[in-house]
């Protein structure tokens, strides 16, 4: 060879791949690090009006959820491309131009992976369209960059390839997986991602026909113990539908540290539920809001209330995973506005790997992007929306109901004196879903799409509310077990344009035909 | 310096008439510039003689002028020595004369202002054929002196001196060396050349100015000392701190790193002992660059390295120094009273009705000082920490060898505990002459240089730790455990207890020469050198426990303990030959020079790791783990390769019309389809002086004026292979296992080549009043093309763009260096100042857009610029905020208050602004020299006069991670502090921190970079200690710098910009040093 021919030594080199199956293999799976993990997705919930994220002082942390939660961001401000990803598009087109190449490749496993390429591709656009509108289709691997430089599409036609993809993966992909394989797209997955896509773009008839095409496969069941689900006991349960997998050793997952009680894992707790979820939780018994139950006791809130409630948050009284009570009062390290502390007095429980404490960033959890819970709310809130209440809706929500031991929804509305109709359940099943879902990070998408920023994103928002005095707490030794009501900040989503995310500065300053939303112009 | 023998082949002209012969000779002497020894009667001596001679051989002319007298001239040991020719050939002793009167002995010794001993010294008796010349230990000793004579003592590159003998018998003669440096010999790209016919831009550093500093690092012991080359040093970390260094200026959008060649082969500085150094130079335009062609761009510094010398005796030097080392500024942390009270205020800044973090009664406590306020910087920092070197050397020769070994130890501990840097060097230099014609020559280096990190990985993060603790915190138990902070570590555990990092740095070089003369004016030079440099790293973490003041176990860090071993090399190997041809034909000089080389790099490493070990007392592989989940491993290896032919004729006609050409080929591994350059370069000199018109100008004594025109390239490309489609790896977790994923890691491009640089030079270099002042100016205008650039693409395009030979940018710049030198009284003083700037623009991006942000890169702007929103001030009031657009919706008084550019009412990315350069300008260096007697001192002080930096995080804004912040940061707009130095004080930064020209510092300073006073003992104390030379000095590093008021007290001003403040600051060292010789 020349003197001069100096090839990558440690690289694998475009001039001898695609020659085997497993080439092909290892380029779709890439598709799989595109999912959303949980340090990425927990983030919505800082945005939305379930949590507040303390984070403009401490940089970067969270995407600058504070700023997304409270809208005062700009169209510099650092994390709004997160979800503009073009380089994962062009990954997922290079693999369809490309895995033709491979020889004698296996026909099945040759449509399965392209099948699984198109869910990968059909959620990236779906989630831009979600926080962006319109965006650019690109639909190939563009070979120069000067034809790269395209305009945005109507949300309706990209919508219209994010369903195309979904529909013409589905039969091609399986029902289950085994072995290695688990954890990758199923076809529940990609009709469990159609249902989604259409109920949060409002065609609620074809969302309910996928959510119930999802439950018709006879594939998922939800989970007996909602605690235990989002716990590494749950991972691959029968309720996942998609999933980020986290290993504790080689993959683990950041929640212990932006999530956790700093008593309990060292966490640094940048993620605190707020008063607004926790009081959204019914009494046990289903009364609405919980303080009309007659067993109400203003000095234990937490008691006797939705179960969902306890193992989503951490309270004042709650036992923590070291077993010791949560004091966000009195303990030195987990006092309301310490630092490292809670902000609000709560703290989330449910997305928190309880296991092998000492080793403080180390979740290994998985993050559940869809769940079966979530397709049963979808096909309650699209059925009702199309054709009102029905026994296939209530049925669908009470399921998610008995399994947190709530009673269904023809007691719950007979014990608060609500009539059934199309709006009062529709009011419910927002609540639901919000309850349901709590901390995983969907309720920001939902304000989106219902439209209620204005009413729930904006005004001031507050700690918890102990000024009468909490039984659970000692208030001996120079302990108190009160706490007033504290404003935290203002929030500002007194405009529509916050429903949409301008396209980052950074992002139109690297092109000529894209154009600024024009509500951020 | 040549020899006295080759000399006798220079031509020079000559014309007497009847004029006796020694005068002749003394002429021959002056002209030729050489000096003759002479034993020959007092009656031949007066004869008279005539010349006619036209451009003629030394040699020749003394034959023609001796022969008539039957006296001969033979050259022994470089002398030229004149003696009768009848004598027999064996006895070569100087002769006594008959007729001269016999009356004393005379003996004695030459040195230079150094002490070093010169042999070869011609010393004559005035008026006389009384002459030898002295010995290796510069002895001389002459029989038969009249008491009055007069001693004539000359020496080529020193000035003459004449001694009144009067009735004395010894003699101790210092020479003084030749201030005109007429002979001076320059150091240029394969091989060397007299600075009187340089034609292109040259400086030299004197490897002096560099050994004499207690620098680590060769790099810094540069900063100020030549016009055009700019260092700045943004981080101390003793072994790893970063140095910027660039030759005029920035040139490009991509980057070309000055090129460092050690004895003629691509190297470091950070491998260098600086006592090896003999001399730099430093590259600048392109006609001294072009040679190097391929990878000049960014000019180039050639350090030759020391070496023995023939026919002296050997030298055993002895030089070190000790010192401390003190952080030249170190971040200022409140205590903890004012922490508090500004974080409540903040708090209350942010939201009127929050709930204050701390009470009254909390803030009491350590305001009575029932609690401690910690100085977290206090903790981590110690006050000094011990610097050293310490060098020996032994440098001689014989007739046939010359040789020098050089060993050397630094250790340099680090302000932070657990910190140490050490370097153990070895050379060897020898070279040798095997036959009349063939030459070998070898220089191998060994160095070790091991480097301890304690704490694993606390290195890095020292400075971070000191911020984001908070001063109400103390880092022991009452027990003295270690405290936990925050229910997680704390500094002071880590660095005692968290283990260690190590790194050996095995850093060895071999470079042998041989020389072959074909013919009288050719001759063939082959070179290779082999260099390796193995790095081992081990990080070793270890398990501790940290404890509450109850004394509680809280957590067990770092748990299980792990260890990484890490291995890599690096073998580089050049092969050069060049072929070297000269010829003089009347007073036409040419020489010519043709060249090949060939440079290759091979990188490999691997690396194991194991968790779970026993204890914390074992610390390799094996005592991990037996389980083999918890082993890894690691490799990885990449080279490449580059080949170049090269070329350069000179030409010159009567000394002072210079021309000269070079050009280079070059074929680089980074390139596939256009793989090879070439670049030419032209450049002349004038030397006026040499002119009828100046040359007997009483004020004038030196005058030439130079232009060069040429181009050079630069390869570095992002990537080592840019032309290739790269797939990446990577892993997704199915069924909880890693599984190997792929994808496209690049965007190829196999068009990609060189990228041009193109240098224009104008300069004059000039000597006045017999060259007691001196001064250079340049002035230079440079533009690159086909920059290798990654454009901006469309975020659509999914894929950062390839690299691609895009866009236009030029440069310009001046360089003025003076000097004022007076060597004739006992006082000899000099001061020597340059003074440099440089200024680039974007001239084309290739039809790319700009790309924008706060270091934009705009067509029509420079490299390197601010790019943000104005600032008008902090708003007065909450009237001023309503009545002007607003950039928040929380603002209120004291915030930032920008400039509203397009009048749109609202705070934009619109809005934004060109607010100045963001690179350093008006670079000066000030040097001096002082000698009285035995005394001698020496300063440099060095500045930048114009710069804005940009600092971050830390640096600027508080409670950055729940952390405190600095001293400065007080200055905080308050009701009763409007004309603050800082906005309001808030807890969320995103209201005031977006990127103003309000966060840009005047950076401007000025530093006396080196003070140092030394003390040389009296030759008569050491002759008795069998000493030829002690040297005592005291010298003082960075003691003193005046920065603008506007930047933060906390920092150097030498700081980068974006630093958060988490950079190891600049040190100064005080330290006491001597130098010895036998």
């Amino acid at each position: 060879r020349d003197f001069l021919d100096r090839a990558p030594l440690d690289d694998y080199s475009d001039e001898t791949y695609w020659t085997t199956e497993q080439d092909a293999v290892k380029f779709a799976s890439r598709i799989y690090e595109f999912m959303p993990s949980a340090d990425f997705f927990v983030c919505y919930e800082g945005m939305s009006d379930n949590a507040f994220s303390k984070t403009a002082s401490w940089g970067n942390t969270l995407r600058n959820a504070q700023l997304i939660g409270n809208s005062t961001f700009v169209v510099t401000t650092g994390s709004l491309g997160d979800e503009w990803k073009y380089d994962q598009v062009r990954h997922c087109f290079e693999f369809l131009e490309q895995v033709d190449k491979v020889p004698d490749m296996n026909e099945d496993l040759k449509k399965r992976l392209v099948a699984e390429v198109k869910v990968a591709l059909a959620y990236r656009y779906f989630m831009m369209t979600m926080l962006y509108r319109d965006v650019p289709l690109v639909m190939k691997v563009f070979t120069s960059v000067a034809e790269s430089d395209v305009p945005k599409e109507d949300k309706a036609a990209v919508v219209a390839q994010v369903l195309q993809w979904l529909d013409e993966a589905a039969p091609d992909l399986l029902l289950t997986y085994a072995g290695d394989d688990r954890g990758r797209f199923t076809q529940g997955a990609a009709l469990a991602l159609k249902a989604r896509v259409l109920l949060y773009n409002g065609r609620y008839p074809e969302a309910a026909a996928a959510a119930k095409s999802v439950m018709d496969l006879d594939a998922y069941a939800l989970y007996p113990d909602y605690y235990n689900l989002f716990q590494m006991e749950g991972d691959y349960s029968s309720e996942d539908v998609i999933s980020f997998i986290h290993v504790k050793e080689t993959k683990p997952n950041g929640l212990r540290d932006i999530a956790g009680v700093n008593s309990v894992s060292g966490g640094t707790l940048y993620l605190n539920p707020l008063p607004s979820l926790v009081d959204d939780y019914e009494s046990a018994n289903g009364y609405y809001p919980f303080t009309g139950d007659p067993a109400y006791d203003p000095h234990a809130p937490y008691h006797n209330r939705d179960p969902r409630l306890g193992a989503t948050v951490y309270y004042p009284g709650s036992i923590l995973a070291n077993n010791k009570k949560y004091d966000p009062i009195n303990s030195p390290l987990d006092k309301i506005g310490g630092d490292k502390a809670t902000y609000t007095g709560y703290a989330f429980r449910k997305i928190f790997d309880k296991t092998e404490l000492e080793v403080r960033d180390n979740g290994g959890n998985d993050w559940k992007i869809l769940r079966y819970a979530e397709v049963l709310l979808t096909y309650a809130e699209a059925a009702n929306e199309a054709t009102g209440p029905s026994a296939a809706v209530i049925a669908a929500i009470d399921e998610v109901r008995s399994r947190a031991h709530m009673p269904g929804v023809n007691e719950t509305f007979a014990i608060n004196g609500w009539t059934l109709n199309q709006s009062t359940l529709r009011t419910f099943i927002r609540h639901e879903r919000r309850i349901e879902l709590a901390g995983e990070g969907h309720r920001y998408f939902d304000i989106l799409r219902w439209k209620i920023g204005q009413q729930v994103l904006q005004g001031p928002i507050y700690t918890l509310d102990a000024s009468q005095g909490l039984a659970d707490i000692d208030n001996t030794n120079g302990n108190t077990n009160k706490f007033p009501k504290t404003k935290l900040e203002d929030r500002y989503f007194n405009n529509d344009k916050f429903y949409v995310w301008p396209i980052p500065q950074s992002i139109l300053d690297q092109a000529r035909n894209l154009q600024q939303q024009p509500e951020w112009r | 310096k040549k020899t006295e023998a080759q000399l006798l082949e220079k031509k020079i002209s000559l014309r007497t008439e009847k004029m006796p012969l020694y005068q002749v000779l003394a002429e021959i002497e002056h002209t030729a510039g050489i000096s003759l020894s002479y034993a020959v009667s007092q009656e031949l001596l007066d004869s008279k003689v005539s010349v006619h001679a036209r451009n003629r051989k030394v040699s020749d002319i003394l034959d023609r002028v001796l022969s008539p007298l039957s006296l001969v001239y033979l050259v022994a040991d470089d002398k030229v020595i004149i003696r009768h020719g009848d004598l027999p050939a064996a006895d070569s002793a100087i002769l006594a004369e008959a007729q001269v009167m016999v009356l004393k002995q005379l003996k004695g010794q030459v040195r230079s202002e150094k002490g070093d001993p010169l042999p070869g010294v011609s010393v004559r008796v005035k008026d006389s054929n009384l002459a030898t010349v002295t010995n290796e230990r510069g002895e001389f000793e002459l029989d038969n002196v009249p008491d009055d004579a007069v001693l004539v003592v000359s020496f080529i590159g020193f000035v003459s001196q004449e001694i009144t003998t009067g009735s004395q018998t010894e003699l101790s003669v210092v020479l003084l060396e030749d201030t005109k440096k007429l002979g001076e010999i320059v150091v240029i790209g394969y091989g060397t050349q007299q600075k009187a016919s340089l034609t292109s831009a040259v400086a030299t550093v004197k490897g002096a100015a560099i050994a004499e500093r207690p620098v680590p690092n060769v790099v810094n012991a540069l900063q100020g000392q030549v016009p055009g080359l700019f260092v700045q040093q943004t981080d101390a970390m003793p072994g790893a701190g970063s140095t910027k260094l660039n030759i005029r200026g920035i040139s490009t959008l991509s980057n070309n790193p000055v090129l460092v060649l050690v004895d003629g082969v691509a190297g470091q500085l950070s491998t260098l002992n600086p006592q090896d150094i003999d001399n730099i130079s430093v590259l600048k335009d392109a006609s001294a660059t072009a040679i190097y062609g391929a990878r000049a761009s960014g000019g180039v510094l050639l350090v030759t390295t020391k070496k023995g010398r023939k026919n002296s005796k050997p030298v055993l030097s002895y030089d070190a120094y000790a010192g401390t080392q003190q952080p030249t500024y170190l971040p200022r942390l409140v205590d903890a009273v004012s922490f508090m009270r500004k974080w409540n205020e903040s708090q209350l800044n942010d939201n009127p009705d929050a709930t204050p973090r701390f009470s009254e009664a909390n803030i009491e406590k350590y305001a009575s000082g029932e609690l401690p306020s910690t100085d977290w910087i206090g903790t981590i920092f110690k006050e000094n920490a011990l610097q050293m070197q310490h060098n020996i050397s032994v440098s001689g020769g014989s007739k046939n060898i010359d040789y020098l070994v050089s060993l050397g130890y630094l250790r340099q501990e680090g302000l932070v505990n657990g910190v140490l840097n050490q370097r153990y060097s070895s050379r060897i230099h020898v070279n040798t002459q095997i036959t009349d014609n063939l030459k070998f020559g070898i220089n191998t280096v060994y160095m070790n240089a091991p480097r301890n990190m304690a704490g694993a990985g606390i290195y890095t993060t020292a400075m971070h730790w000191a911020y984001i603790l908070n001063p109400t915190e103390w880092p022991y138990t009452p027990a003295g455990r270690n405290r936990h902070y925050r229910g997680g570590s704390q500094p002071v555990a880590i660095i005692n207890d968290g283990g260690f990092e190590h790194y050996k740095d095995n850093y060895f070089n071999t470079n042998m020469t041989l020389e072959y003369g074909i013919a009288k004016n050719l001759s063939l030079k082959g070179q290779y050198a082999y260099t390796s440099r193995d790095i081992r790293h081990k990080i070793f973490r270890a398990t501790y426990r940290l404890y509450d003041d109850e004394e509680n176990l809280v957590l067990t860090d770092q748990s299980p303990n792990s260890l990484n071993d890490d291995q890599s090399t690096e073998v580089n190997q050049t092969f050069i030959a060049t072929l070297n041809y000269g010829l003089q034909v009347k007073q036409h000089d040419i020489k010519a020079l043709a060249g090949f080389s060939q440079e290759s790099l091979e990188y490999e490493s691997l690396g194991a790791g194991r968790k779970d070990f026993l204890n914390n007392s074992i610390h390799v592989i094996d005592g991990g783990a037996a389980d083999k989940d918890q082993w890894s491993t690691s490799g990885g290896a990449y080279e490449w390769a580059i080949r170049s032919f090269f070329g350069r004729l000179n030409y010159s006609f009567k000394d002072r019309y210079l021309l000269e050409a070079s050009a280079r080929y070059d074929g680089s591994s980074r390139f596939r389809n256009k793989r090879w350059g070439f670049f030419p370069s032209f450049s002349a000199g004038w030397r006026l002086s040499e002119e009828h018109f100046l040359k007997y100008s009483g004020v004038i004594s030196n005058l030439k004026l130079r232009a060069s025109y040429g181009k050079v390239g630069n390869q570095n490309a992002t990537g080592l292979y840019p032309w290739a489609s790269i797939i990446g790896t990577g892993a997704t977790y199915l069924n909880d296992r890693a599984q190997t994923t792929t994808f496209y890691n690049n965007t190829p491009n196999p068009d990609l080549t060189w990228e041009e640089k193109t240098t224009g030079n104008i300069g004059v270099d000039a000597g006045f009043l017999d060259d007691k002042i001196s001064f250079t100016a340049d002035v230079f205008r440079e533009k690159t093309t086909g920059i290798l650039l990654t454009p901006s693409v469309p975020s659509t395009f999914g894929r950062a763009a390839p690299v691609m030979n895009l866009g236009r940018m030029r440069n310009w710049g001046w360089e003025i260096s003076a000097g004022y030198q007076n060597r004739d009284h006992l006082l000899k003083y000099g001061v020597q100042l340059n003074f440099y700037d440089a200024r680039n623009k974007i001239l084309d991006l290739g039809g790319t857009p700009d790309v924008l942000g706060t270091n934009p890169v705009m067509v029509g702007q420079p490299r390197w610029t601010w790019y943000g929103y104005k600032a008008l001030g902090l708003y007065t009031s909450d009237d001023d905020v309503k009545n002007s657009a607003t950039y928040k919706p929380q603002n209120k008084a004291g915030d930032i208050k920008y400039q509203d550019q397009n009048g749109d009412g609202q705070i934009t990315p619109a809005d934004r602004v060109i607010l100045g350069d963001a690179d350093p300008h008006l670079m000066l260096g000030l040097a001096g020299n002082f000698s009285y007697r035995q005394f001698d001192l020496n300063f440099l002080v060095q500045g930048v006069l114009k710069n804005k930096t940009y600092l971050t995080g830390y640096a600027v804004s508080p409670f950055n991670y729940g952390g405190t912040f600095t001293e400065d940061l007080l200055d905080s707009w308050t009701p009763d502090n409007k004309d603050a130095r800082y906005p309001l004080m808030r807890q969320d930064l995103s209201v005031n921190y977006e990127f103003s020209d309000w966060w840009l510092y005047d950076s401007k300073y000025l530093r006396l970079k080196n003070l140092q006073l030394g003390y040389t003992l009296p030759q008569n104390l050491l002759q008795r200690l069998k000493i030829s030379q002690l040297r005592l000095y005291v010298m003082l590093e960075n003691v003193l710098t005046l920065k603008s008021g506007n930047f933060p007290e906390s920092f150097d001003p030498e700081i980068d910009n974006w630093q958060s403040g988490v950079n190891f600051p600049q040190l100064k060292t005080y330290t006491l040093g001597l130098n010895l010789k036998f």
